[in-house]
């Protein structure tokens, strides 16, 4: 390849190197010896690490894997299992993608129902914990996953915790829910 | 068109062929990137009188479910034609060539799909035939394949496609219609352009062994050249964005 630097424009099939020169990075895949770029990007070389990847100009949807923390919105509930319409993996936006969570992964302490731990419209952080039967199963177990942001049942108000419970500031309703510690910093 | 007579030279003495082509001469081609806001990729093609737009949506949730696989994308496509692409009315319903064209299609992008990155996903490929005049299949090709490089989905290569055939005895390059209905043979041929690995053929017509070689030979030899307006197509969009985002920056520091 001619001029090859940092920075130049590169399409898919655009052959980078070989192995022997470089570790292929982000962008670029390994055939027959020789390393070629997969996404339109810009070449990055990194003469320390001896690694060459395409810096992509495209960006595409996330998938999430097993471990990541997702957050989504509760669409559906019922008494073992909910739905959770997932619109971000760690901190990438953009996910269109659904994941259920079983009243077993609730919490470390037994839950009866799911109706005690979530209402459908909550913002729930969680996190994934297994890929199996073509599902994302997620689980709020831990302090730092549950809901982030809860709405009042009755009236659709923003739910706020005040003296130890989840209180509708419009309508005087307390809720339960599995929610995160520092719940009350709001989202962030 | 079909003089008095009603008998028809589709090549005239010149050498020259109806649309004053030479025989191995290619439609003048365009291509768009990036053309529809909502969809995750698109191209928008005009190959002769060929106008083509195509979408790529995903990865994304694979609906009806039971259809995912778990340990790669699924991947789909469909090729329709607009109901006024043609002179005649066509039913927009899918006909059976259109079934088959979207199985062909599929078949001969997949294999440049990294889809074992996506698993549980699926992506999503529409191919809108918004005015045909032959050669509407390598067309669709060439525009999918750029449409998945705009949505970021990694592929190993651009796939391109051209068809070859045989008219009035002589073997010519990218049938335009009318020389697809009266000429003798029609063979769209689609190449990943860096290994030269050929990923759809098909004929229609009968040639000679010799004819079909060189057919084939001239289609990827086309291919090659549509190849590098593919490129280009992409580098336009992207440097293109580029140089327009970064001189603002610049722009404002000066005011201030």
């Amino acid at each position: 390849m001619k001029n090859r630097q940092s920075g130049i424009f590169v399409t898919p099939g655009d052959k980078l190197g070989v192995i022997e020169e470089f570790l292929p990075g982000l962008g670029t895949y390994v055939d027959d010896g020789n390393i070629y770029s997969s996404t339109i990007g810009h070449l990055l070389i990194d003469l320390f690490k001896k690694k060459i990847s395409d810096n992509p100009s495209t960006s595409i949807t996330p998938i999430p894997k097993v471990g990541d923390i997702v957050v989504g919105q509760v669409v559906n509930i019922q008494d073992k299992n909910i739905v959770i319409k997932i619109s971000q993996i760690n901190t990438e936006s953009r996910s269109v993608l659904t994941g259920i969570m079983h009243v077993s992964d609730v919490s470390t302490s037994y839950v009866k129902t799911m109706f005690n731990a979530f209402k459908v419209g909550d913002f729930v952080r969680a996190k994934v914990i297994s890929s199996t039967n073509k599902e994302f199963h997620l689980s709020t177990k831990g302090s730092n996953l549950g809901v982030i942001q809860a709405f009042c049942s009755n009236c659709g108000h923003l739910l706020v915790f005040q003296k130890h419970r989840l209180r509708c500031l419009n309508c005087k309703k307390i809720e339960r829910r599995k929610i995160v510690l520092g719940y009350e910093k709001g989202l962030d | 068109m079909p003089n008095k007579k009603g008998v028809e030279k589709l090549i005239n003495k010149k050498g020259r062929r109806i649309d004053g082509r030479k025989f191995d001469e290619l439609r003048p081609i365009k291509i768009d990137v990036g053309v529809l806001n909502k969809a995750n990729g698109s191209a928008y093609i005009e190959w002769g009188k060929n106008k083509i737009l195509v979408g790529v949506y995903g990865p994304r949730e694979v609906h009806p479910r039971h259809l995912s696989k778990y340990d790669k994308a699924l991947f789909r496509s469909r090729y329709h034609m607009a109901p006024f692409s043609v002179a005649e009315r066509k039913s927009p319903a899918p006909s059976r060539r259109e079934h088959e064209l979207s199985k062909v299609i599929r078949e001969c992008l997949e294999p440049t799909i990294f889809t074992e990155l996506f698993p549980r996903t699926s992506i999503d490929v529409f191919i809108e035939v918004l005015q045909a005049e032959g050669g509407t299949r390598c067309a669709g090709i060439t525009a999918t394949s750029v449409a998945l490089a705009d949505a970021g989905i990694p592929i190993k290569d651009l796939v391109v496609a051209c068809a070859s055939g045989k008219i009035d005895g002589k073997i010519v390059l990218d049938l335009s219609d009318i020389e697809d209905q009266k000429g003798e043979a029609d063979m769209p041929v689609a190449i990943i352009p860096r290994t030269g690995e050929i990923t759809l053929l098909q004929m229609d017509g009968i040639f000679t062994q010799d004819e079909f070689e060189k057919a084939l030979q001239i289609s990827i030899e086309g291919c090659k050249k549509i190849n590098a307006i593919q490129r280009e197509a992409i580098k336009n969009k992207y440097l293109v964005e580029k140089a327009s985002i970064e001189p603002e920056p610049e722009e404002t520091v000066n005011e201030a």
